[in-house]
């Protein structure tokens, strides 16, 4: 996995939450998110996650990434009110550089500590050493918030075991890797087996377990559902609403069930129409939609993918959709930019502009509730 | 993406495949490349009154390896490493001309940036000029030259000497055995 596929694998979350309250979601749940500080529109985070992740391969620079994101946030009416100007503002350099630094930053961190601690690494490289990387104006004081996390000195170096509970610790983010803050300028180095015996870090002998990793080889710990009446699982209904899931006996985001059902797994409900998409309709197709759901099966969605994603896509009108533009469809069914008859009777097409001057189509017959009968991206027309 | 040929040794300890001790030795070349780009960084000279970038240091954030065979394939996944270290000739992608900051208050921003905000900029281009400015309407300030394309020539010192990496690989293998050993004991 590459931190550009790490970041694509996150779900996309908006909520009115501000930066504090995500850090106190439990990290097994946070970081599967893709969320950023009190936003809730999907399109702004699926073009912030996609270009972060462009950025993260070395395909787009940070300018490039401030330039698209202003952009998305034209198409979706973004507005920063009496934010203007503030590092709440989405507009600004310092808030959309926040985003992609720490979005690329952490998913980077993510895949160096994976291949860090895999067997053959820990074996000559048992522990990690914390150093200064890069210089600060006014550095915080890591050496005493070693000691007060209970870290070690050796020789006078912060060093610990790969999978010593210190590294989550000292983070900000609850992750065993950098960064460990916002700005920290703090890194990590290796320290190889013979010095770390020499030290006094480890035991000649000692093995180091690598941590363990699921089926998807991501190192997350699964947050357990432990019943409606769960006071963890209320809170997290009241912060995120139908956006948070069970599944099976493990708490989900709704984004992670998109992705499955994306990638031909399973189904998914996505809730019934909303006054937002009742407002394009009236007369008897108005009715008709009252109080119909869309739902989507895996195998719908792999249907369509096998005709529209990636090389697939044959026709020139159309740009070829990507595995995250499927996270929209709840979004498009919730809020479309426009809605238009399509070319059969009964038949409607949802549309929503998207960063890389596309417009992803829904189409859906809203005469036999709300059937899905089309998913594809068209290119924006030109003089747009 | 660059590979990396290390010697392994002959005879393994018990309990320890060839596969543990070529990720062993993946690591150790990512541990040269990350050590070789920070050092890059602290040294990296900087332009009278422009910000430090932390170019390098995104570049050593950007590195991975992985084994492959008897070989460690080397992944720098930032923008313009590769540029910097085999050469080449950059052209315009999106625009007629490729603007190259010349005011520290621009650094690290694309001109279509400035004027998306505020059209604040007024393009120079002397007649029959190969080159031409941006300049700030309101202050006359030069921020941008541009060029038609510019020409890098390879520089191989981006990553360290294949011997710096191949050392690091073999210490690696030696304190995987050395661990293994002690752990049968």
């Amino acid at each position: 996995m590459t931190a550009s596929e790490k970041i694509l694998q996150k779900a996309l979350v908006g909520s009115k939450l501000d930066s504090r309250m995500w850090n106190g979601i439990q990290a097994g749940l946070r970081d599967r998110a893709f969320f950023s500080s009190q936003i809730e529109s999907a399109r702004i985070l699926h073009s912030a996650r996609e270009l972060s992740s462009r950025v993260a391969s070395g395909d787009l620079s940070v300018s490039d990434f401030r330039l698209k994101m202003r952009h998305a946030l034209y198409l979706d009416n973004y507005d920063p009110g009496d934010r203007r100007g503030t590092v709440k503002d989405l507009l600004t350099e310092k808030r959309l550089d926040l985003i992609v630094k720490t979005n690329v930053a952490q998913a980077r961190g993510y895949i160096q500590h994976l291949q860090a601690t895999n067997e053959g690494a820990l074996l000559a490289y048992p522990c990690y050493e914390l150093v200064r990387v890069a210089e600060r104006k006014q550095p915080r004081n890591w050496a005493a918030r070693w000691r007060n996390a209970g870290g070690r000195f050796f020789g006078g170096r912060m060093i610990a075991v790969k999978t010593d509970p210190i590294w989550t610790r000292i983070s900000a983010f609850g992750n065993p890797f950098p960064p460990f803050d916002w700005g920290s300028g703090m890194g990590l180095d290796e320290v190889g087996y013979a010095e770390a015996v020499k030290l006094g870090v480890i035991e000649r002998g000692e093995k180091i377990e690598p941590p363990k990793i699921d089926f998807n080889g991501k190192l997350e710990a699964t947050l357990p559902f432990k019943g409606h009446n769960d006071p963890e699982w209320l809170r997290l209904k009241d912060a995120f609403g139908d956006q948070v899931v069970y599944n099976g006996d493990a708490i989900a985001w709704k984004g992670e069930i998109m992705q499955g059902v994306a990638r031909g797994e399973g189904s998914v409900r996505l809730g019934k129409s909303t006054q937002t998409l009742l407002s394009h309709f009236s007369g008897l197709d108005r009715e008709h939609l009252e109080n119909t759901s869309l739902s989507l099966t895996g195998e719908w969605v792999a249907q369509h993918a096998s005709k529209h994603m990636g090389e697939n896509e044959k026709d020139p009108h159309n740009i070829p959709l990507a595995a995250g533009d499927f996270e929209l469809i709840p979004s498009l069914w919730r809020n479309p930019d426009r809605v238009v008859r399509g070319k059969y009777a009964g038949s409607s097409v949802l549309t929503m502009e998207t960063f890389d001057g596309g417009i992803l189509n829904l189409v859906i017959d809203h005469r036999s509730g709300a059937m899905p009968l089309s998913f594809y991206k068209q290119k924006m027309p030109e003089g747009r | 993406m660059l590979k990396l040929t290390v010697k392994s040794p002959a005879k393994l300890p018990d309990g320890m495949t060839s596969r543990t001790l070529s990720l062993a030795a993946a690591q150790g070349v990512q541990v040269a490349v990350v050590r070789h780009l920070r050092r890059r960084h602290s040294t990296a000279s900087r332009r009278a009154g422009f910000p430090q970038s932390g170019y390098w240091l995104d570049a050593a954030a950007s590195t991975a390896t992985a084994p492959a065979g008897d070989a460690a394939e080397v992944t720098v996944e930032k923008e313009g490493v590769a540029l910097h270290y085999y050469g080449g000739t950059v052209h315009p992608v999106t625009g007629k001309a490729l603007a190259i900051p010349l005011d520290p208050s621009v650094a690290g921003k694309n001109p279509r940036e400035l004027n998306g905000l505020a059209d604040s900029l007024a393009l120079i281009w002397p007649k029959n000029s190969s080159h031409g400015f941006l300049k700030d309407k309101d202050t006359s300030n030069l921020l941008y030259l541009l060029v038609g394309s510019t020409r890098h020539k390879a520089d191989r010192s981006v990553l360290p000497e294949d011997g710096e990496m191949a050392a690091e690989a073999e210490s690696a293998m030696a304190n995987a055995i050395m661990a293994m050993e002690d752990a049968g004991k």
